[in-house]
């Protein structure tokens, strides 16, 4: 596979994300573009499932590459994965703009052309990242109906616990308990997949 | 919030799910808590991960050319422990309230006797008001410098309405924080940390004269690091265990 800059990228070998993090800290634009090739598609589906709106979408992933290029320091490999950490950064600012606006709940159906077409070039980061996609769907159908449902309107419609009782016409501390509760579970459920099949591997 | 309820909200957090008022309190707890940090570590990582689980969508040609543009023009802020100086001519104005409360200080001090600060301290009073009037004398021309950083400490809702103010200066090497409006602690103690990689080392325990403290920091604070008043149940603690009332936190690129 060949990046779009024409030049042979990191994830033409293996897609080591710390490397490619510390390339960004020494200012190389090449690694910033591997990245974005990686979770370019993954970070814009998220931000528009949350905010509905393919304009405000994919300014949220602008602003998220660019935070993490401004500011690569942030991210420690130690503590998680970069796709995960530049996940955490589309959704922020994919939650705060659909609270700041909430014209943004006007929904669109969908981008034009419906489902994702991915040209050759796109294939294999596609599919790494619908490899990914397949493991927490499969670790979210492990969870109760309840807890999911809980973790589905915070995470993917951006409502507070308190929005997510209002929702579901329960207390405070059930919504509370069920979204951690959810969250405990799914991050026993994912390390145990990282452990007999790797991620970013 | 006690720890264990705010340990509860670590996982909500993760999900971008608070509400405000529970978020600051948060925020503020985690500064100052290596366990809760530890565990947001983890839940964000789970919380990134959960953002798979939305279908994958074919941006757009120009969005990368917009990214990789835009990339190439901005410049990148590095991290940096080297001491920050600032160019000034002249304080602020509203440097002179604080100036003004920091003084008022002093003149409890003199007027009313030691009330406040070193509370542990074996030293004799008459002897360790003098030291303690002119350690706050220091502070006073530290927050009337041109060449200190202000920064305004940001209250939790345990802080019911006290305000303060952080001055740092990077010549000296030193810092000051200015409290006002706290009420009385009753058998507790409040106590100053000072906070590097969620590391709380206690700068000092201290009682308010008339919800008033002024507080000498003899410690550079270096970017990213914070500075936190919290209530304590009892002096001399090597780490905190009581609710944040506010902190400050000095960002990597303030010069």
């Amino acid at each position: 596979m060949r990046s779009r800059t024409g030049k042979p990228s990191k994830v033409d070998e293996q897609f080591d994300e710390a490397e490619l993090v510390g390339g960004l800290a020494a200012g190389d634009e090449r690694c910033l573009a591997a990245l974005y090739d990686r979770y370019g598609s993954a970070a814009l589906g998220l931000a528009f499932k949350i905010c509905g709106n393919r304009t405000i979408a994919e300014d949220i992933v602008q602003e998220a590459f660019l935070a993490l290029w401004q500011r690569p320091d942030r991210f420690d490999a130690k503590r998680g994965s970069a796709g995960a950490f530049l996940m955490g950064i589309v959704h922020h600012k994919a939650v705060d703009a659909v609270r700041r606006e909430e014209s943004v709940h006007r929904r669109e159906d969908n981008f034009a052309g419906g489902a994702p077409e991915f040209s050759e070039d796109e294939v294999v980061d596609a599919a790494w990242i619908s490899m990914r996609r397949q493991k927490v769907l499969a670790a979210l159908r492990q969870l109760s109906d309840v807890q999911r449902e809980a973790l589905e309107l915070a995470y993917l419609q951006g409502l507070t616990y308190s929005d997510v009782a209002a929702r579901l016409n329960i207390p405070l501390g059930t919504a509370k308990t069920r979204m951690r509760d959810g969250m405990i579970r799914m991050r026993a459920l994912l390390s145990q997949s990282e452990g007999t099949g790797s991620y970013d591997s | 919030m006690t720890h264990d309820e705010l340990k509860g909200l670590v996982p909500v957090f993760a999900l971008d799910a608070l509400t405000p008022a529970d978020e600051e309190e948060l925020v503020a707890h985690l500064k100052v808590c290596r366990e809760c940090s530890r565990l947001l570590d983890d839940h964000r990582e789970t919380a990134g991960m959960l953002g798979f689980a939305a279908s994958s969508q074919r941006a757009p040609a120009d969005l990368r050319d917009r990214i990789m543009s835009q990339a190439s023009r901005t410049a990148q802020m590095r991290a940096t422990s080297a001491p920050v100086q600032q160019q000034r001519s002249s304080p602020p104005p509203w440097r002179w309230h604080w100036a003004g409360l920091a003084a008022a200080c002093i003149l409890a001090l003199v007027a009313g006797g030691l009330a406040f600060l070193r509370i542990d301290s074996q030293t004799e009073p008459l002897t360790q008001q003098q030291i303690v009037i002119a350690r706050q004398r220091e502070v006073l021309d530290l927050i009337s410098s041109p060449d200190s950083i202000m920064l305004s400490m940001v209250p939790t809702p345990a802080s019911r309405g006290a305000e303060g103010k952080a001055f740092i200066s990077d010549t000296e090497g030193s810092a000051a924080v200015v409290v006002s409006g706290l009420d009385p602690p009753g058998d507790d103690v409040y106590t100053l940390w000072l906070i590097a990689e969620y590391d709380p080392k206690p700068v000092t325990d201290f009682v308010p004269e008339d919800g008033l403290a002024l507080l000498p920091v003899e410690a550079p604070v270096r970017p990213d690091m914070t500075l936190a008043v919290t209530r304590e149940p009892d002096p001399g603690r090597s780490s905190p265990a009581g609710p944040v009332i506010m902190s400050a936190y000095r960002p990597e690129d303030l010069a």
